[in-house]
């Protein structure tokens, strides 16, 4: 059993770096609107500027 | 030239979008316009805006509301609530109006519409659009393309280093528990591999990795319970986070020393499930209360005062909270006083029934007093500012109700007591068993023992109960449509013991039927006359007569006028009285007929042009609810009409006849609900202000008018308000119910628990596992609420 001398420490360092990822991405307020997002993803991006007439058709 | 209004909704339009329909060119504010003008027309429904020319009101209204934002670009408000850094500025609006994707995407497109505009962000769930702009931009401007796209913005006037503040906060619970966890989740491991037998020189190595993520939890984690108790020693207070501090010292000094010396006293799991979940449950009730922060905001929309301020003689819209002393402000008839001040132009009169209780009108001139909260009957007045609205009566009053919304009730500072001296009876017994076996067995048992009990009687649950058990049946209610301004009616209804009603749109549901017209010069000139002289009346008879003289006129194809009146003036319960350019004075008077209906004549200088007979329609189901309120409560009827109308209301609700009051003024209203002190008054009328402010609940039901609404500890929403009396009374009294069944389980749990660890049941972990749970028991029991409760929300 001594090789969990080595993997348990791997493995500590391994769960440490998605513990950092998480802090930062609730530093980055990923966190703080949960609803919106999925409604802005099925927007689209295009300027409504000089899109008038008939641009709806496919 | 492109036509200015768009031709679906008549707003203006800002980006014209066009469509060739049916051979012609239209245009349209926006998408969602085209789309319905589309739908319409392709399905020959294009009458729709034939039938809505009628609806002249509603138009009008829109546009009233559009100057109210010059405020927004005062220097001083910018440097109070804007966020700037290097040219660009930050501010948020609570959007009104935010429904669907369709919002999301067009005030996201703000910045193509104002290229001053940098960037706008929409949050669906709190409804706030956060907005970056450049210098060179007006927030004014913004608020008003906001407006013109449908919405109405609020600006969101929270001090901006709070909003900050709170969002850090946030942030750092959320990883405060999320480091908990992780060292948490890693110990447990380590120490299941202990417990099921580890190799010697393994378990020594789990111990030290133990050791080592414990020291996170123990210098991050847990800083919140350390600087709590060490505040609360400091002011000799004592808090819950005192034994929970007491615990993680005492463990974490005998778990470090025992693995110094090769002991086997090692409980870092213990005390890292301690923290994690104790920080969890308060994350979590934390996230309950502020889900429901929504009511409280809509609070503090409804208290801010509008105000026209006189610069350079312009008027400016603003707020009552942004006058300084000896600035001028201007107040038209029928408006709010914002704040205290001496007249120093015109002649009117104010109806300071808010504030004094008063219900007469009294005459004003130059020179004279006026207060905040006062309306300004009939004229037009100049008022410059002696105090500033925080240091008015109405600014004091309003502070109180403020308050209130953090104050606490009688229930929750009772639980405060409990968990108060409960923390002083656990020290003290924690200190007895320690002594007691430190000198029958020896040090390690009593060691232990005292850290069990520590552990296993901390009384979170019962600190937490009562706030989050209100909050859960605030929110309820909120989504029902009753909004309560004071938790404190949740408890105080419970002790009431009689109801009286308001009989006009509480009853009855203020949708009056013009019956009778007995016309006694021109019918037409009558329903003009009628029709200017209610025209500014929030009163239901006001509403119902409009719409009745408008239809007429709209068959008629006619185009209504109304009559400019030199001055105007409404005396809550008997009528309004005006006069015209040539001094003749017209009058809407009610009068007692002996018919069971609702009553009044037209005159012109005391001769009458015409009397009017309207009658109401009673709710289908206020019948049965009646009957169901009448198992707990007095119900009695309260109301300023004549008798006869009185009467057969009354007699169809079963109103007993002593409980039936008629032709009642305010003064008399309030007179009788003081003599009734535990009463709750539902009412709607300018009429019921003073009433509903002495009752000890105060209900405003939907549709009141402002002078009301301010009054009132409960607003309802929705238009049945018996029904949502019901609800109210329903959930009050279950809400009582949960916070005394969640106070004694956990009372309960907590002597159990104190028994079971000095007879030594139970080890630090099963004890530091089992606290939780009984904080989560809470939790859950406060959630799931009652089935009668949920049944009935």
């Amino acid at each position: 059993m001594d090789i969990l001398f080595l993997t348990i420490p791997i493995a500590l360092v391994l769960a440490l770096i998605f513990l950092g990822v998480f802090i930062s991405s609730v530093l980055k307020g990923q966190f703080e609107d949960l609803d919106t997002p999925a409604h802005r993803i099925l927007l689209e991006e295009k300027s409504i500027k000089g899109k008038t007439n008939e641009s709806e058709q496919p | 030239m492109p036509k200015e209004l768009c031709d679906h909704c008549q707003e203006k339009i800002v980006v014209s979008f066009e469509e060739k329909i049916a051979g012609e060119v239209k245009r349209f504010c926006c998408n969602g316009c085209r789309t319905v003008y589309k739908i319409l027309s392709e399905n020959d429904l294009k009458d729709y805006y034939k039938i809505r020319e009628g609806r002249s009101e509603s138009i009008s209204q829109a546009n009233q509301k559009e100057a109210r934002f010059k405020y927004l670009d005062d220097e001083e408000f910018k440097k109070k609530f804007l966020r700037s850094s290097e040219k660009v500025l930050q501010f948020s609006f609570y959007i009104e109006g935010v429904h669907c994707a369709a919002c999301l995407w067009v005030l996201e497109k703000l910045p193509e519409l104002n290229p001053n505009i940098i960037s706008a962000r929409l949050n669906m769930s709190t409804s706030t659009l956060s907005i970056e702009f450049n210098e060179s931009a007006n927030l004014s401007e913004i608020a008003v393309l906001i407006t013109q796209l449908g919405y109405y913005p609020h600006p969101l006037l929270a001090e901006i280093d709070s909003v900050q503040l709170k969002k850090q906060e946030t942030k750092r619970d959320v990883i405060r528990i999320a480091i908990a966890f992780f060292c948490m989740g890693n110990i447990m491991l380590f120490a299941v591999s202990n417990y099921l037998g580890a190799e010697p020189n393994l378990k020594i190595f789990f111990d030290i990795f133990s050791g080592i993520l414990f020291l996170p939890i123990l210098f991050y984690s847990s800083t919140p319970f350390f600087l709590s108790a060490l505040g609360s020693i400091r002011s000799k207070q004592l808090s819950i986070d005192l034994p929970i501090a007491l615990a993680l010292i005492m463990g974490s000094v005998l778990s470090y020393y025992s693995l110094l010396i090769g002991q086997h006293h090692i409980y870092f799991d213990t005390l890292a499930t301690l923290v994690f979940l104790i920080l969890l449950s308060r994350f979590l009730l934390k996230a309950s209360q502020q889900s429901s922060l929504t009511h409280e905001n809509i609070y503090s929309f409804a208290s801010q005062i509008p105000a026209r301020k006189l610069e350079e003689g312009n008027a400016k819209e603003t707020y009552a909270r942004f006058i300084k002393i000896n600035d001028y402000v201007e107040i038209h008839a029928g408006e709010t006083i914002p704040i205290d001040g001496v007249i120093t132009q015109g002649t009117s009169s104010t109806n300071n029934a808010l504030i004094t209780g008063e219900i007469n009108p009294i005459e004003v001139k130059s020179g004279d007093q006026v207060f905040s909260g006062c309306i300004n009957n009939s004229a037009t007045l100049v008022v410059k500012a002696t105090s500033t609205l925080e240091k008015s009566e109405l600014g004091k009053a309003l502070k109180q109700i403020e308050k209130g919304w953090q104050g606490k009730t009688s229930l929750m500072r009772l639980s405060d007591k409990i968990t108060k001296y409960f923390v002083i009876l656990q020290l003290l017994i924690a200190v007895i068993t320690f002594i007691y076996f430190f000198y029958v067995v020896d040090f390690e048992t009593a060691y232990l023992r005292a850290l069990t009990l520590i552990i296993i009687t901390c009384p979170c649950a019962l600190g937490f109960t009562p706030p989050l058990t209100l909050t859960i049946a605030l929110s309820k209610l909120a989504k029902n449509g009753i909004l309560v301004k004071d938790e404190r009616v949740l408890e105080n209804i419970n002790q009431c013991q009689d109801i009286f009603f308001d009989k006009t749109g509480t009853l009855t549901k203020g949708n009056f039927q013009i019956i009778k017209w007995e016309s006694l010069s021109s019918r037409e000139e009558e329903e003009r006359l009628l029709y200017s002289l209610e025209e500014n009346s929030k009163h239901p008879i006001a509403k119902s007569l409009r719409q009745f003289v408008i239809k007429q006129w709209n068959d008629q194809n006619k185009k209504l006028i109304p009559i400019q009146f030199k001055k105007i003036e409404e005396i809550p319960g008997k009528g309004i009285s005006a006069i015209n350019e040539n001094g003749d004075i017209f009058e809407i008077k009610p009068f007692g007929s002996q018919s069971a209906q609702t009553s009044f004549s037209l005159s012109k200088n005391d001769q009458v042009l015409a009397n009017i007979y309207l009658e109401d329609e009673i709710y289908p189901d206020a019948k049965a609810i009646l009957e169901e309120l009448r198992s707990r409560f007095n119900t009695y009827l309260l109301s300023g009409d004549n008798e006869s109308v009185v009467k057969k209301v009354g007699t169809q609700l079963n109103f007993e006849p002593d409980k039936s009051f008629f032709s009642k003024t305010p003064q008399q209203k309030m007179e009788i609900i003081k003599s009734h002190p535990l009463s709750i008054m539902v009412g709607d009328g300018a009429n019921d202000a003073v009433a509903i402010n002495s009752a000890l609940v105060g209900v405003a039901v939907s549709n009141s008018m402002d002078l009301s609404l301010r009054a009132s500890h409960v607003y309802f929403n929705q238009n049945n308000s018996l029904q949502s009396l019901k609800k109210l009374i329903i959930v009050a009294n279950e809400t009582e119910r949960i916070i005394k069944r969640n106070v004694s389980f956990s009372l309960i749990y907590n002597l159990a628990g104190v028994y079971l660890a000095i007879i030594g049941v139970i080890t630090p972990l099963l004890a530091a596992i089992l606290m939780p749970l009984s904080s989560f028991t809470v939790l859950a029991s406060s959630l799931f609420t009652t089935k009668r409760m949920r049944n009935n929300t």
